[in-house]
């Protein structure tokens, strides 16, 4: 069944059909959260906040074929917000340490088993600024068009294609210096 | 056109069309810079698949279900709270016609989105960081440099 079809029986009610859609993009959204904060349990809650929120506004979606970006949309917006708000608790407890990481950084709880190589690009992308970040990771993981990703980031498309120009320099730049050459 | 460095990204995550690619590998064999920026790229490119996210580590279901379980009100429940809105409004459109008053509309209906669990906590949330966006602006400005 289609996603806009589903959209349009969660409104209803039905529930058979939003736990569909849940089992369905609950993977991919979580692994664009898990990349966005660089924590699991940041990425489960906001997970399942994105549902919810899903389920709060179906009757307002307007089915037009496009619900990834709708979802990612709402995905990327939870995982801003999180950020924002990480960065004013640094604010207020006056911690210059907190204040100057990156506000994605990958979270202290993470004990992911994980090589050398994975942890140096993991670190490299949580250090670009969020909207390169977010660009990236739509586009390199979840192969969402130009299109797709100015939608979901309410951004034009020249704006994606300059996000993703500065975070691929930036990544070159973080990982490529760091050894020389990757080649 | 634009310049090979700014259609690299496009290249190695295959939005150019085979002309533009093209392009760009024949500018490439006479340009060690930017030959050097693709090769460059493309290795990043490729990094960039060993960033592997976990399974989730517990039903998303189990808490999206709990979560919204206030809102889903069986259909017969449904049925009777639509009758009883339907001769509410009948009843005030009767009644109350003439001492229509559009603030007092909305504050009802801001008071049965909360009885009704419609105003989430997290649309309170959003609407602070709506708020809070002008402050920060500046930072993040700072950050796209």
């Amino acid at each position: 069944m289609h996603d806009d079809e589903l959209m349009q029986r969660i409104a209803t009610g039905e529930e058979a059909a939003f736990r569909l859609l849940v089992e369905r993009w609950e993977a991919p959204v979580m692994s664009f959260l898990w990349r966005m904060t660089g924590s699991r349990e940041e990425a489960e809650d906001l997970t399942q906040d994105t549902f919810v929120k899903v389920h709060a506004n179906a009757s307002r979606y307007t089915p037009r074929g496009r619900f990834q970006s709708w979802l990612f949309r709402i995905s990327g917006n939870l995982a801003r917000s999180w950020a924002r708000r990480r960065k004013i608790v640094g604010w207020i407890r006056y911690d210059p340490e907190l204040h100057e990481r990156p506000a994605a950084g990958p979270a202290p709880d993470d004990q992911l088993a994980e090589d050398e190589t994975s942890r140096r690009v993991r670190a490299a992308l949580a250090e670009l600024p969020e909207r390169q970040r977010q660009a990236l990771i739509m586009r390199k993981y979840h192969e969402m068009s130009q299109r797709e990703i100015a939608e979901a980031m309410g951004a034009s498309e020249g704006a994606v294609e300059s996000l993703l120009i500065r975070a691929l320099a930036g990544l070159r730049k973080r990982l490529v210096s760091e050894t020389g050459d990757e080649r | 056109m634009k310049h090979v460095s700014d259609l690299i990204p496009a290249y190695v995550d295959g939005r150019l069309e085979a002309a533009e690619r093209e392009a760009v590998r024949a500018h490439c064999e006479r340009c060690p810079d930017c030959a050097r920026a693709l090769a460059e790229s493309e290795a990043v490119w490729d990094l960039l698949d060993t960033v592997r996210a976990p399974a989730p580590s517990r039903s998303v279901w189990a808490g999206v279900a709990a979560a919204t379980a206030e809102r889903r009100v069986p259909a017969w429940q449904r049925l009777a709270y639509g009758t009883l809105s339907a001769a509410a409004l009948a009843a005030g459109v009767l009644l109350g016609a003439q001492q229509y008053d559009p603030d007092l509309v909305a504050s009802a209906t801001l008071t049965d989105d909360i009885i009704t669990g419609s105003l989430l906590s997290g649309e309170t949330v959003w609407t602070l960081d709506s708020a809070l966006d002008s402050i920060l602006a500046l930072d993040e400005e700072s950050e796209e440099g």
